[in-house]
């Protein structure tokens, strides 16, 4: 398998599979805004093992892609205020470390893509320059010599031509071309984990699965730990191993994506797979969750999620439901009432 | 603030799908209807809200309050000058001026003082009086020249950006026309063509400057209205087939206006310059108008041994260029958060 | 490319005799007989007066002047003929326009320097003091109109502080630092603004979380990917101004006595020598039509984006 990721640049001893890269505990971030602090992100923990996928799933301000970014140390601050146990990675909490030695972590270690290719690419740079720049500047290749390495890795992520499309500019590239070009600039130096915020969701629907199958296939040749962040069920349910699902800045439940999609805990999951339509199923009536998602700026008390809860009592919403195993259940749910509901 | 988004999917984009299909069924043709009488009232709801947030933001603001106390200050001044200088009518006269006083001394180019608050100028005129009756014209020109300005610019640049083609064609190209000529060498020009010196007044000032003076505010307006055009609200009102005038007034103007309504503000404190620097080079308002930028050219060959003729008409003007200003700045900042 | 800066070039032609129309017209209109101005107290003689008339064709209806005027501008570049200097317009303008030249290059390049510092600076540091101070101070030096500044400039740090020479150009090149400020002055505080609010919007670009991402280091995800795409819009209007400014600046070479462009402009009005007044507003129009039409082909080599169809 080692010889068919030559083009990757090989430095770091690769882990073994199943060795735990990433271990968050306690994740906390706010933003201190006009309008008030932003509880974007609460108390959320979670790890990552290497050839694994993890899913993040939740809805517009669930803070996962904030979390993605606290992971990254790409949180602006101020406004923003990162806090947790640790984030640490293969053993090294990365809070610890010096300003540079962060950044040496950041994309060479640890690297990102994000939801919309066209804006997250330079606009006034050529692709291969983009590319190149990774070369340049963690490994201080030549112009020429990060060309060539840009020209391998578009080939790698299959760009067609490229040798020829070098150097044009993002807004000469289709969207999932354009993709493509962030998965080769994210894999450029083989970091061990990827994060992918919303990899697909700016694209066609026919390009999507492409783009997930060359995720899927790039991690299995690599041994990358894949961190994939979503809105959609649909996108990640047959790639990811694990889940977590998080609604208003908190971790409402995480356990294996098969036990996940085959008998949901939390009544915010049971409402979720309700409110997508199925390909095949007949009949099905959709039942949109009632209500609105919830202002940051004003996170419900208890458990965030009461007032749209059909099965909500009294202690949900005096008190924070925390993860928690329940019996006959594989994973963790953060419910009060868990037990009763799955009966 | 917006530093932060939050917004990780593109999750709530439903209401935008009606409007442009023709070939529909009943459902969807009352979906169609149902979405171009909100988009009736949207339109007009959409710019009274945008004004409306706008206040909120503007009422917490002190540099909104001191550009409205220096704009109202000026203003009064303007209109009732007397106000400001009857405490002794007889030496606050701004043309009651004599070189000598009963006594014999003269009285030109006097220091500030009790009597004279701010000195007197080479005629013996009283300068406190003189400065404050010069607001008159640089009010009414600031406003007159930008509403002259501002009714070109927006028809001409509303024309322009609604129909394009043609007419767009024409009309920008005489926009860069106008655009390529030094504003202040072709305002001299037409100045001096259209009235002598002698005869030069207020009106001549005022046409010239707003004559040409509309290409800023014809383009801001025209992108604007481009803008606003695509709009869905727009679409969903042709699509019910309002006529091209009814969407134009009611749909696209009060929501293109803002960005023009802006720059005008600010354009006022420019023209009340542009009036004091023609007026400085002895191409503008003439003797014995009352102005700011001739009082600075009347002293000018005085002004290194006298600098009190220049600062007060120089604060004075400038304060009211910047009341403007900030007000235009501040207006803009709650119209756009994004700015700040 | 090539068809962009053809069509670019073509544009030209029709807001240049659009311009000289209008501009010839008014000079047309002027008050003032160039042919009586010549003999100044004295009657001139009839048969001197018809020569002038004729060389000048001054006996033509003034559509057939401008067809002689513009017929000598294409061919020879000629723009025409002051009868009261009894020069000819083109060497008023050739000695004049080196004076010009150097205050906005002085000129241009201090609101580069300051401009641009202090929009970064500002920007950088968005909402603390430097931030503020720059917002205040741009404010204040754009609600002063320039010739109160030229003014005050001279009278305080020409006259009382004796820092600069207070008029004229007889000190070579350090005569024009202070003309060259107060004309930098207005420009700097946009450049200051626009550059400011320009890196504020692009530091908030995605492509500014992906450098992050990358791993690069603040001053090269603020420097090669922020200001890159930031300035765009600042060179854009610097260009503008540098090409008005070249110009003629008429108040400042009032103020600060500077035989430019716009001072021999301002003088020629006075003494009604309307060739000059033509000649050199239509110089200004050609000089500012080929400056910004190098600046819109440098705006589209800088912004890829831009289409050239």
């Amino acid at each position: 398998m080692a010889d068919k990721v030559t083009v990757l640049d090989i430095r770091t001893e690769r882990p073994e599979v199943g060795e735990t890269l990433l271990e968050v505990e306690n994740l906390s971030v706010v933003f201190d805004t006009d309008a008030g602090v932003v509880k974007a992100v609460s108390d959320a923990s979670l790890t990552l093992a290497a050839g694994e996928t993890l899913a993040i799933i939740g809805e517009s301000g669930s803070g996962k892609s904030v979390t993605a970014q606290a992971i990254m140390g790409i949180v602006p601050t101020p406004p923003g205020k990162v806090t947790a146990t640790s984030i640490s990675y293969r053993g090294q909490n990365l809070e610890h470390l010096s300003e540079s030695d962060r950044r040496r972590v950041r994309g060479q270690e640890i690297s990102m893509i994000f939801q919309d290719p066209l804006t997250s690419l330079n606009p006034v740079y050529s692709v291969g320059f983009q590319i190149g720049e990774m070369f340049r500047v963690h490994r201080g290749l030549s112009r020429k010599e990060a060309k060539e390495r840009a020209i391998e890795l578009m080939e790698f992520v299959r760009i067609p031509e490229a040798r020829r499309r070098v150097g044009d500019f993002p807004h000469q590239f289709s969207g999932g071309m354009r993709q493509r070009v962030m998965i080769a600039m994210a894999l450029a130096l083989n970091p061990t984990i990827l994060i992918a915020d919303e990899p697909t969701t700016a694209l066609d629907v026919t390009v999507q699965a492409q783009i997930m199958e060359l995720l899927a296939d790039l991690q299995k040749q690599n041994n990358m730990g894949l961190i994939l962040i979503t809105h959609d069920l649909g996108v990640v349910a047959s790639v990811s191993d694990r889940i977590q699902l998080m609604y208003a800045g908190r971790i409402m439940e995480k356990g294996k994506a098969d036990d996940f999609y085959a008998s949901p805990a939390h009544p915010y999951a049971h409402g979720l797979m309700n409110s997508v339509p199925r390909l095949i199923g007949v009949d099905e009536r959709l039942v949109p969750i009632t209500g609105a998602p919830p202002s940051l700026v004003n996170v419900p008390s208890g458990c965030p999620f009461h007032p749209r809860c059909p099965h909500a009592v009294d202690r949900c919403r005096d008190e924070v439901a925390h993860l928690r195993r329940i019996e006959g259940f594989p994973g963790e749910v953060a419910c009060h009432r868990a037990e009763e509901i799955r009966d | 603030m917006s530093d932060v988004d939050f917004r990780d999917g593109h999750a709530e984009s439903g209401d935008r799908d009606y409007s442009t299909e023709h070939d529909i069924g009943t459902e969807e043709a009352y979906a169609t209807v149902e979405a171009a009488v909100e988009g009736e009232v949207e339109g007009l709801e959409r710019a009274a809200s945008l004004w409306g947030d706008a206040w909120i933001q503007l009422r917490r603001r002190v540099v909104f309050w001191i550009a409205v106390g220096l704009i109202t200050l000026f203003t009064v001044m303007a209109i009732v000058p007397q106000v400001f200088v009857s405490p002794s009518p007889a030496t606050h006269d701004p043309t009651d001026c004599r070189l000598r006083d009963d006594a014999g001394e003269f009285q030109d180019r006097l220091r500030p003082s009790r009597e004279h608050w701010f000195g007197t100028d080479v005629q013996g005129c009283d300068y406190y009086a003189r400065v404050i009756y010069g607001a008159r014209v640089s009010i009414i020109i600031g406003l007159g020249v930008t509403i002259l300005a501002g009714i070109l610019g927006v028809l001409l640049g509303g024309i322009s950006g609604f129909y394009g083609g043609a007419v767009d064609q024409t009309i920008s190209r005489f926009v860069d026309i106008l655009f390529a000529m030094p504003f202040l060498v072709i305002a001299i020009l037409f100045l001096n063509a259209i009235a002598t010196p002698g005869s030069r007044n207020l009106g001549h000032v005022l046409l010239v400057l707003g004559v040409f003076g509309w290409p800023t505010l014809s383009r801001i307006f025209r992108a604007s209205v481009i803008q606003a055009r695509g709009q869905d609200y727009v679409e969903a009102a042709r699509a019910l087939g309002a006529s091209n005038g009814r969407i134009l007034v009611r749909h696209v103007v009060p929501n293109a206006i803002a960005p023009t309504i802006v720059y005008a503000t600010i354009a006022i404190g420019g023209v009340i310059a542009a009036e004091a620097t023609l007026s400085f080079l002895g191409v503008g308002l003439q003797l014995p108008a009352i102005s700011w930028g001739l009082m600075i050219n009347t002293a000018q060959t005085r002004i290194l041994t006298d600098p009190h003729l220049l600062f007060f008409p120089g604060v004075a003007l400038s304060l009211t260029v910047l009341g403007f200003l900030l007000l235009g700045d501040v207006v803009r900042d709650a119209l756009d958060p994004r700015l700040r | 490319m090539f068809r962009y800066i053809l069509r670019r070039i073509l544009l030209i032609i029709p807001t240049f005799i659009g311009a000289s129309i209008i501009i010839f017209f008014a000079g047309f209109l002027l008050p003032g007989d160039p042919v009586s101005a010549f003999g100044g107290e004295r009657e001139l003689p009839e048969n001197l007066r018809r020569t002038l008339e004729e060389r000048y064709h001054f006996d033509e209806p003034v559509w057939k002047q401008y067809g002689f005027y513009m017929q000598g501008l294409v061919t020879d570049f000629d723009l025409g003929e002051s009868v009261l200097r009894r020069r000819s317009v083109n060497s008023i303008f050739a000695d004049a326009f080196p004076n010009t030249a150097r205050l906005a290059i002085l000129a241009v390049a201090i609101e580069i320097l300051i401009g641009i510092v202090a929009g970064i600076l500002a920007a950088l540091r968005k909402d603390k003091f430097i931030d503020q101070l720059v917002l205040v101070t741009t404010t204040l030096v754009v609600s002063i109109p320039v010739f109160v500044l030229g003014f005050t400039a001279q009278t305080m740090l020409g006259v009382q502080l004796d820092w600069f020479p207070v008029a004229g150009l007889n000190e070579g090149a350090y005569s024009y630092i202070l003309p060259a400020f107060v004309l930098a002055a207005l420009s700097l505080a946009y450049i200051a603004r626009l550059t400011r609010t320009s890196l504020v919007e692009t530091l908030r670009a995605d492509y500014i979380k992906t450098a992050q991402a990358k791993g690069l280091r603040s001053t090269r995800v603020v420097g090669r990917h922020g200001l890159r795409n930031a300035l765009i819009p600042v060179v854009t209007f610097i260009g503008i101004d540098f090409a008005f400014l070249m110009g003629g600046a008429i108040v400042t070479e009032t103020v600060f006595s500077i035989p430019g462009v716009g001072f021999q402009l301002v003088r020629a009005i006075g003494q009604r020598d309307n060739a000059i007044v033509v000649g050199f507003t239509l110089a200004a129009v050609i000089i500012f039509l080929v400056i910004s039409l190098l600046i819109d082909l440098l705006y589209a080599a800088l912004d890829p984006r831009i289409r050239y169809e």
